[in-house]
């Protein structure tokens, strides 16, 4: 026959683990809320960012085009011909062609 | 009873909201989330840029670069101020007094609208027309273009509608003036611009880029016309959910479909050459007082197209202000006949048949022949008792020429034209190339025979005719034109490799002919100008030609086309080149006109080339 405290402790046990259980759901549900209004709270502050991630992504790519733009465009022939013209140079008007001698060409035989 | 008439009540009451929920929920279902969707998810297309198009070098000819289009919201405009009116707002107006009634109030919003975008863009317009060196303008045509803007934009903002695109292309630093305007009723839309760091040059080459009838961009003539199809990207979209502040939703909707960008071309163009040729063009196109006049230059080995020049021209940008036949590209749209320079290719023919030789002494070049009632002169009445083959080509003799085509008959004439390409389109990868047709066969009498050997009475275009010669300077070999070397689409590359249409003389014939071609030059007409440009160590092969311009079915004497093909190293030919000139005014010769700036090119080739003189 089992005492008189046995019976009290088995009848306490469910009851004590029931209440755990409460607190334990309780303290996952408000971790849960508090993630998901943190969660919330970041993405909301992120859109802004993306957006502003976005603008200078854009606006790199941008100025990207335009300088490659500007790169060709001072490369350009016509425009250095004219400049080159206005600082003074001119075309080479007979050019001189060196007939290699054939004693340098076989200079290392020496 | 009370209690019955609460329970009615409570029914019809849940009755009445599941009715509205059901209503909402199925019936409504796809226009509300149609509505919800439209309120938070932003759909945006993502410009996929044109592709570029490369010299030789990897430098641009023509590129892309970020522009945006404007356009008009009317029907904004209405709504807006209808709105500030009624709430009695301060609006933006510029104008004096506010006027009684609201439709007097939007229309002078609207014409005053006009008026400064008017303004603006006819600004604009003006100082582009006067940095590309056009015509100078009076007040009274700059007045007169204000007007036309002024008129064009009100109207453009007349029309009930709530988007007009003003079919205006703009870049970043206008768009930015215009911001600075702050002018309600006017939007940007992001889209891109053709860009050409060299200006106008190889304008014909390249052809031009503008919308279609659906406003879609398209590629016009020459190289954007041919390749339209690889230039233009696939435009992309993004789809994005959006807060109310109209900031991106980390977690929310994002698909993108990403845009792809146009190939790239890369040319056999060569940057040099091509701005050496167009400098000599222009020079010689004021001096010989022509009313027009192209160059084309060539790998004759692997048949790469080195420059191609073409004047008058026009600015790809603004191509719709030219005359349309500006547009076409002269050497490969235009026929005309050869004259001259196309007896070393009859010749070549009578000589790879076996028929005649360099040597072979014509026996009927004592004086004028009569064919068919027709008489056949030389250029100058001269006429030389014991004419050699290689004299007729030397001295540009048409009774040698005669001789040599009627050796060959109508047979073997035709097939070495048709086997030379006339008749036929050469392929050259440029949209524009059209090929004169070839009189049939059984159609042809004596004297077509005899004309064309001396190139009159058939037409040719630029194109063939120097592929034709290239052959002779490739040992017999006919190779395809081609402009584009590379296409390029990320990191994949797709090569174009030369390729060998036929070949139409024997290595030996062409010894033969390059040897004729090479005394033509040194002892023929144009021989003084090859001495005056300095290049008398190098030795060059050409021909010159002179062909009369047929007028209302007869020649005219006092109208040529006068033209220069020739090849150089001879031995070992690093380019030909083929010089015309339309009408020349200073000398109908071509040995005058272009010979000249055959060798004027000719000279500055050397040079870039480092190749020296072989004597």
């Amino acid at each position: 026959m089992p005492n008189n405290s046995a019976i009290a402790r088995s009848l306490e046990t469910p009851l004590y683990f029931k209440r755990k259980i409460v607190i334990g759901v309780v303290l996952i549900l408000i971790f849960a809320i508090t993630l998901q209004i943190w969660v919330a709270n970041r993405s909301s502050t992120f859109g802004e960012k993306i957006n502003s991630l976005e603008a200078t992504k854009y606006s790199l790519e941008l100025e990207n085009d335009y300088l490659r733009n500007q790169i060709a465009q001072k490369k350009s022939l016509t425009l250095n011909q004219k400049k080159s013209l206005n600082l003074g140079f001119g075309k080479i008007k007979n050019i001189e062609y060196i007939k290699v001698s054939p004693i340098a060409l076989n200079s290392n035989q020496f | 009873m009370r209690l019955r008439i609460i329970r009615w009540i409570f029914f019809s009451l849940i009755f009445i909201i599941v009715a509205r929920l059901f209503y909402w929920q199925v019936i409504a279902h796809d226009s509300l989330i149609a509505k919800a969707e439209g309120q938070r998810i932003i759909k945006k297309e993502v410009v996929a840029p044109r592709g570029s198009i490369l010299y030789s070098d990897q430098s641009i000819l023509a590129g892309s670069e970020p522009a945006f289009s404007v356009f008009l919201t009317p029907k904004t405009i209405d709504i807006e101020l209808t709105k500030k009116y009624a709430e009695g707002r301060k609006t933006d107006l510029t104008t004096a007094a506010p006027p009684s009634d609201i439709k007097n109030y939007v229309e002078l919003y609207k014409k005053d609208l006009s008026r400064k975008l008017g303004q603006f863009f006819a600004l604009e317009d003006l100082k582009q027309i006067e940095s590309t060196g056009g015509a100078t303008l009076t007040d009274a045509d700059r007045d007169a273009k204000l007007k036309q803007q002024e008129d064009e934009i009100s109207k453009k903002l007349s029309q009930d509608l709530f988007w007009v695109s003003l079919n205006r292309k703009i870049d970043l630093s206008t768009k930015q003036a215009l911001q600075k305007m702050d002018l309600k009723g006017v939007g940007f839309d992001e889209t891109s611009l053709r860009f050409y760091p060299e200006g106008s040059s190889s304008a014909h080459l390249l052809g031009f880029v503008a919308s279609d009838a659906y406003g879609e961009e398209v590629g016009y003539f020459g190289l954007e016309g041919y390749y339209n199809g690889e230039l233009k990207g696939k435009t992309g979209t993004l789809t994005q959910e959006k807060d109310a502040m109209g900031l991106p939703i980390l977690i929310g909707k994002f698909l993108i479909q990403n845009a792809k960008d146009g190939k790239t071309l890369s040319l056999n163009i060569d940057r040099s050459i091509q701005h050496i040729a167009e400098e000599k063009l222009k020079e010689g196109i004021k001096k010989y007082k022509a009313k027009g006049a192209s160059a084309i230059i060539m790998d004759p080995k692997t048949g790469k197209i080195l420059a191609m020049a073409s004047f008058p021209t026009y600015d790809p940008l603004r191509a719709f202000e030219y005359p349309k036949q500006y547009h076409r590209n002269p050497i490969t749209a235009d026929s005309y006949e050869p004259g001259s320079t196309f007896k070393v290719l009859v010749m070549g023919a009578a000589i790879n048949e076996g028929l005649v030789e360099p040597e072979t002494i014509c026996d009927v070049c004592s004086g004028p022949l009569s064919i068919s009632g027709f008489t056949i002169r030389t250029w100058n009445n001269k006429y030389q008792e014991q004419l050699s083959m290689k004299d007729a080509i030397v001295h540009s003799d048409n009774t040698g020429m005669v001789f040599a085509g009627k050796k060959l008959g109508v047979e073997k004439m035709y097939k070495y034209i048709t086997d030379f390409g006339f008749g036929n389109l050469t392929k050259v990868d440029l949209q524009d190339e059209s090929s004169p047709p070839l009189r049939e066969k059984d159609t042809w009498k004596e004297i077509d025979l005899a004309t064309s050997s001396f190139g009159q009475g058939i037409s040719v275009t630029p194109i063939q005719l120097i592929t034709a010669v290239s052959s002779i300077a490739n040992g017999g070999k006919l190779m395809e034109p081609q402009i584009v070397s590379e296409i390029r689409e990320g990191e994949k590359v797709f090569k174009v490799k030369p390729r060998l249409i036929r070949e139409v003389l024997k290595e030996e014939t062409t010894l033969k002919i390059k040897d004729m071609m090479v005394s033509a030059v040194d002892k023929g007409e144009a021989q003084y100008y090859k001495k005056a440009s300095g290049i008398l160590g190098y030795k060059v092969a050409g021909k010159t030609g002179t062909a009369q311009i047929a007028v209302a079915g007869h020649y005219d004497a006092t109208k040529t086309v006068a033209s220069f093909v020739g090849f150089a190293p001879a031995d070992d030919p690093k380019f030909i080149m083929l010089v015309r000139y339309d009408q020349p005014g200073s000398s109908i010769y071509g040995a005058d006109t272009a010979a000249p700036t055959f060798f004027n090119i000719a000279k500055e080739i050397f040079t870039y080339y480092g190749i020296p003189p072989s004597n």
